[in-house]
């Protein structure tokens, strides 16, 4: 049975692509509305044509036109809006799609983010909207994953980069971890929530 | 004599560290945000001179120019910066509140304050929380104060990676459950009072390291937490 995929873009490079896989793959896509646009209809729509969705994959922002770095004039309020913004969306796509992500075969949540995320493993010095976004993402995440996990959901978090090696984004979205219900929780490891790059080394929070 | 200023001043944490700052001779500019608190008064009938009150509000980027202009016309430099000032919750968009206050809020300081950091010891000191750590974050809700938490990690990180190399340090501190004012009242529960936690943060903030060039979250407890 193909995937139905809902994704919440929030304009990340690698979006397209993985799109373009998924649909390659059989997946059925649709596309969260805008920010500020009622997602009801569309919820609707899936669930009478349907009945569940199978995967919610997020793409993390690109970089925010005004950004900048430490003094040189940072824009703390334009960065407020589109850091709250992003994360407030986030929230709301998967409170909304919930209820047919629970009917759903894999009950998967996935985010398309980047390196730079890490907080551990950043370098940058600059674009403090789009880095702390994705920080705030990826906590966003692992709350959802203490509160989901246990109800069987999965979660695939992805560091996209340059470069045409390695696992894309929505091949690492379709592939299994090892899991066994009758092994202790920590040896499992569809019970962590990790974020892994092309070649699925793990890249530290 | 070295100077300070502490955000959130006027009571818990910040109000304990301003009073530690003080006993150990610093020359303190206190972030005062409520101005019907009189804790910090009573601090400067105690301190006279050495403690001026700056009226301060973090999230607002008009009240962070006009309180470094203040600091400005007393110290031609300033050698220590504490971002102490947060919240749990608020009314409204309670994500984009708590992000305001507690992630840019601090960014704001310290682009108010570079200038007049350079000329001093440039240390730069915020008061973070384990609610802000991904790795242990064992919460599955509260989104808005732990979001807020991570992404001030992040803002430090980047701050980090350009100011550090300029003789710029850096201390990152979860202070640990504090019985604070956070909810609005004095807390009954926690582990630590506010005095206990501000004297192991001063010797934290004030004590050279030989990693300087290591960003790290540490506790009252002296652990380091993951990011």
């Amino acid at each position: 049975m193909s995937q139905v995929v809902l994704c919440v873009d929030n304009g990340n490079p690698y979006m397209e692509d993985t799109k373009q896989y998924l649909s390659a793959h059989g997946c059925k896509l649709y596309a969260f509305p805008e920010k500020g646009e009622d997602a009801s209809a569309l919820l609707e729509r899936i669930e009478r044509t349907e009945g569940r969705i199978d995967i919610l994959l997020f793409g993390a922002g690109g970089r925010i036109p005004t950004d900048g770095a430490i003094g040189d004039g940072l824009d703390c309020e334009g960065l407020l809006e589109q850091i709250s913004g992003q994360i407030n969306r986030m929230q709301e796509a998967i409170e909304a799609s919930l209820p047919l992500l629970r009917k759903g075969q894999t009950k998967c949540i996935g985010m398309i983010t980047g390196r730079s995320s890490s907080i551990s493993h950043c370098r940058d010095v600059r674009d403090y909207g789009r880095h702390m976004a994705w920080a705030g993402m990826n906590m966003v995440g692992k709350l959802y994953f203490n509160r989901l996990r246990p109800e069987g959901f999965r979660f695939r978090w992805y560091c996209a980069e340059e470069g045409s090696g390695g696992m894309k984004a929505g091949e690492y979205l379709l592939t299994r971890l090892c899991y066994d219900e009758k092994e202790p929780y920590i040896h499992s490891d569809e019970n962590r929530l990790v974020m892994r790059d092309a070649y699925l080394r793990e890249v530290p929070w | 004599m070295k100077s300070a200023l502490i955000t959130g001043a006027d009571r818990g944490i910040g109000f304990a560290l301003c009073r530690c700052f003080l006993e150990n001779g610093w020359q303190v500019f206190a972030g005062r945000f409520m101005k019907d608190w009189t804790e910090l008064d009573e601090l400067k009938s105690a301190y006279g001179g050495r403690l001026s009150l700056v009226e301060l509000d973090v999230g607002s980027g008009e009240s962070v120019r006009r309180a470094a202009d203040a600091v400005g016309r007393q110290a031609a430099c300033l050698d220590l910066l504490v971002n102490c000032a947060g919240i749990s919750h608020c009314g409204g968009d309670a994500t984009a509140g708590c992000l305001n206050v507690n992630a840019l809020g601090p960014v704001r300081m310290v682009e108010a304050f570079l200038p007049l950091m350079e000329g001093g010891e440039k240390v730069l000191c915020f008061v973070s929380s384990e609610a802000g750590s991904i790795t242990l974050a064992h919460r599955d809700g509260g989104v808005p104060y732990c979001v807020s938490k991570t992404c001030l990690n992040m803002a430090v990180r980047l701050m980090f990676e350009r100011l550090q190399p300029r003789g710029f340090r850096f201390r990152l501190y979860h202070p640990g459950w504090v019985r604070t004012y956070m909810s609005g009242h004095k807390s009954t529960v926690g582990n630590f009072e506010p005095e206990e936690t501000a004297a192991v943060a001063y010797r934290q903030f004030t004590s050279r390291r030989n990693w300087e060039d290591v960003l790290v979250m540490s506790d009252v407890s002296d652990e380091i937490w993951p990011f």
